[in-house]
């Protein structure tokens, strides 16, 4: 039951704060609507918060307008109400205020006699005026507008001025710019609108959809009606998808930004992280997103949403890294998981726990490794038995913090080097692909171990061409020399000993030389220059005496070969091609003629 | 008797929440337990003993947590049928498969560093 303020004409005596400290020393005397200042009374902020208190925010008005001192005074909630009485200053410092509607304005109800805290007893929330508000405090000086009724939330505590709710384009805009590289927002149909629109909506549903109303207190039921829908309620989503109700007169900016990250966050996120983190995580890159916009991320009475979660998440961000998070957000929880667990001992289903925030707990299992501990993990991972979760896992450790890679790095570099030759050596096509795998890792040093393991490339090449060189062996040549870390001048020296070994073998084998001749990974032009004069010397000589067609067809063979100047070959044979009868001179004419 | 200590009040109210979600999970999932109606009509009442500390408290989630939870009683109180809370919007009906991960992967731990 709402209880009456003071009707009488009798002083008040000031009454204690919850703290115990006196909050006004002189007196007030009390009419019913109305105040009659005594001359013990200082406008101070305590007098009028306590006025507030106890007669009501109408009364209040009525004596500040009186006074007229409204339009031009500092908003209360910059001081904070906790603060001893002592320590504020006795400077005049009166409210920006705006109107509630007039039907939840507390003297709608009861006059304004009793205090709204009292008014909220039965779970109803005070409403304000978002925009009338903001006017108050945007106007210039921070003066409320002259027109402007004058009312403020009562009871306990001070009177805040709620933020407007950032537009579904702005939030999108902020967090596209912050993310866009990672997840482009899809905009959920969200309608950010009034209270009164908010509850309206509710009850509209309900009372569209047969939802049935039930009593909390007695438990019964009925059809839901106009006006059931709870006042506490803030937000909501209609089953069909079709629309996600967000209150306007949020205190919170990121309120937009956080509910439009929900609906872009990956599907498994959630469940995997629990409520805790994942609540931390949206309001962290919601409050990342909108302060890189350069917009306001706190409320005006200095509010933060889900702050213990966000420090939760905080602590996360240390131990995995910004980027793993976010990665995880939008993409999937897995590299998330794998992350904590590369990284800490204890399984991420453990960290979550229940999924709620249970601080201490989550405190104790996000104690960030250090670069040496990192190093040891890294070293662990990396073998001859190193697998592609390993190399995920060393990703991860790396990415929980770059400044920390140099140091992995100088730590790990003769594991690494082994890990890398063993695959290598390995020649399995799995093998050389986790080869390079690691060698794309941040901690490899690419130049290191072309200069380390190039040179056993180099042989393994060479072996492979030696062979009978089918396509299993040019596959796994060119594998080889595919590697990041192989020397592109040493493989191409293996070709080239291989070319060498296949001319000893004088014409059997040029089929293997054009096979050599055509990898992908030889140098064309340094076998041009190196072999070129021999298989010239070879074509001059089959025309030595009397020439068949099938020297003519060798002819053409060499000629053909990848690794022969065309340009010197002609210049050499050309000449002689006047010994040969009418039918061979034109075909080694035609023949050489071709470029 | 409400609390006094915002920690405390935090604590509950965040429990109660949590409570509240779990029942409307159940709901949408459709495995409502039997006594879900009783069990939601509990949390109503406590949740509402704690509106005016709530109205009073600093911390604005606290407010949030209840309007999720008042939506969540909600749903849970109409068999599914009543709008669903924000975040039951992304766990239920709106939302994709949902996969979990309750273990390690396919390597030790990190536990070998222990100090």
């Amino acid at each position: 039951m709402p209880t009456e303020a003071p009707k009488t004409e009798q002083p008040r005596q000031a009454r204690a704060t919850g703290s115990g400290t006196p909050v006004l020393a002189g007196a007030a005397f009390v009419t019913e609507g109305s105040l009659v200042v005594g001359e013990h009374v200082p406008l101070t902020e305590i007098g009028i918060n306590y006025l507030q208190r106890t007669v009501g925010n109408a009364s209040v008005v009525n004596l500040l307008a009186r006074h007229g001192e409204l339009a031009t005074r500092e908003h209360s909630d910059r001081v904070p109400w906790d603060r001893p009485a002592g320590a504020l200053s006795d400077r005049p410092r009166l409210l920006s205020l705006a109107a509630p509607p007039r039907e939840s304005r507390p003297d709608a109800v009861d006059g304004g006699r009793a205090p709204l805290a009292q008014r909220h007893a039965k779970g109803a929330s005070p409403s304000f005026d978002a925009s009338a508000a903001e006017a108050a405090v945007n106007s210039p000086g921070g003066s409320a507008p002259a027109s402007a009724p004058a009312a403020v939330g009562g009871g306990r505590r001070p009177a805040r001025l709620p933020n407007k709710a950032m537009d579904v384009a702005t939030a999108e805009a902020a967090l596209n710019a912050a993310y866009g590289t990672v997840h482009t927002m899809t905009r959920p149909p969200i309608k950010i609108v009034s209270k009164t629109e908010l509850l309206r909506a509710y009850d509209k549903y309900c009372i569209d959809n047969s939802v049935p109303y039930t009593n909390p207190r007695t438990g019964r039921t009925r059809a839901w009606r106009r006006g059931d829908a709870d006042r506490s309620i803030e937000g909501f989503a209609l089953p069909d998808g079709s629309a996600i109700y967000v209150q306007k007169n949020t205190v919170l900016p990121t309120a937009t930004a956080h509910e439009m990250l929900h609906a872009n966050t990956a599907a498994d996120f959630r469940a995997t992280v629990g409520e805790a983190i994942n609540e931390g995580t949206t309001e962290h890159l919601a409050i990342k997103a909108v302060a890189a916009a350069g917009l306001p991320t706190v409320g005006r009475s200095g509010a933060k949403a889900y702050p213990d979660q966000v420090a939760a998440v905080g602590k996360l961000i240390t131990v995995v890294g910004e980027g793993t998070l976010v990665a995880a957000y939008f993409g999937g929880a897995d590299p998330l998981v794998k992350a904590y667990e590369a990284l800490m001992p204890s399984t991420f289903a453990a960290l979550k726990g229940a999924g709620t925030l249970d601080t201490a707990h989550m405190a104790a299992l996000l104690v960030p490794r250090t670069p040496a501990q990192k190093t040891t993990l890294v070293n662990g991972r990396l073998s001859a038995s190193t697998t592609a979760a390993d190399i995920a896992a060393i990703n991860a450790i790396c990415a929980s913090d770059a400044a920390d890679v140099a140091t992995i790095a100088a730590g790990a570099a003769a594991n690494l080097e082994t890990a890398v030759r063993t695959k290598v050596t390995d020649q399995t096509t799995a093998s050389l692909a986790l080869a390079k795998d690691l060698a794309g890792l941040p901690i490899a040093n690419v130049a290191t171990l072309r200069t380390t393991i190039g040179p056993d490339i180099d042989l393994l090449v060479w072996a492979k061409l030696l062979g009978s060189l089918d396509a299993s062996d040019i596959a796994d040549a060119t594998a080889l020399a595919d590697l990041p870390f192989a020397d592109r001048d040493g493989v191409a020296r293996s070709v080239s000993s291989a070319v060498a070994i296949t001319l000893a073998s004088g014409f059997s084998k040029l089929e293997t030389v054009v096979t050599l001749g055509n990898l992908p990974f030889a140098d064309k032009t340094a076998l041009k220059a190196s072999y070129s004069p021999i298989i010239v010397t070879w074509a001059d000589e089959l025309l030595d005496g009397w020439v068949s067609d099938a020297d003519l067809d060798q002819i053409e063979t060499l000629y053909n070969l990848p690794i022969a100047n065309r340009a010197t070959f002609a210049a050499s044979l050309l000449p002689r091609a006047s010994e040969l009868n009418w039918g061979q001179r034109m075909r080694l004419r035609t023949m050489l003629a071709t470029p | 008797m409400p609390p006094t200590d915002s920690r405390e009040l935090a604590s509950r109210v965040y429990a109660l929440s949590g409570r509240a979600f779990e029942l409307a999970k159940a709901v949408a999932a459709g495995d409502q337990p039997s006594d879900a109606a009783d069990e939601a009509r509990r949390v109503r009442l406590e949740l509402m003993d704690l509106n005016d500390a709530i109205d009073a408290a600093a911390d604005p989630t606290l407010r949030s947590a209840r309007s999720e939870a008042v939506v969540d009683l909600n749903y849970v109180a109409s068999g599914g049928t009543a709008p669903l809370s924000l975040r039951l919007a992304q766990v239920g009906p709106w939302a994709g498969p949902q996969t979990g991960h309750s273990g390690p992967g396919d390597r030790p731990l990190g536990d070998d560093l222990e100090d």
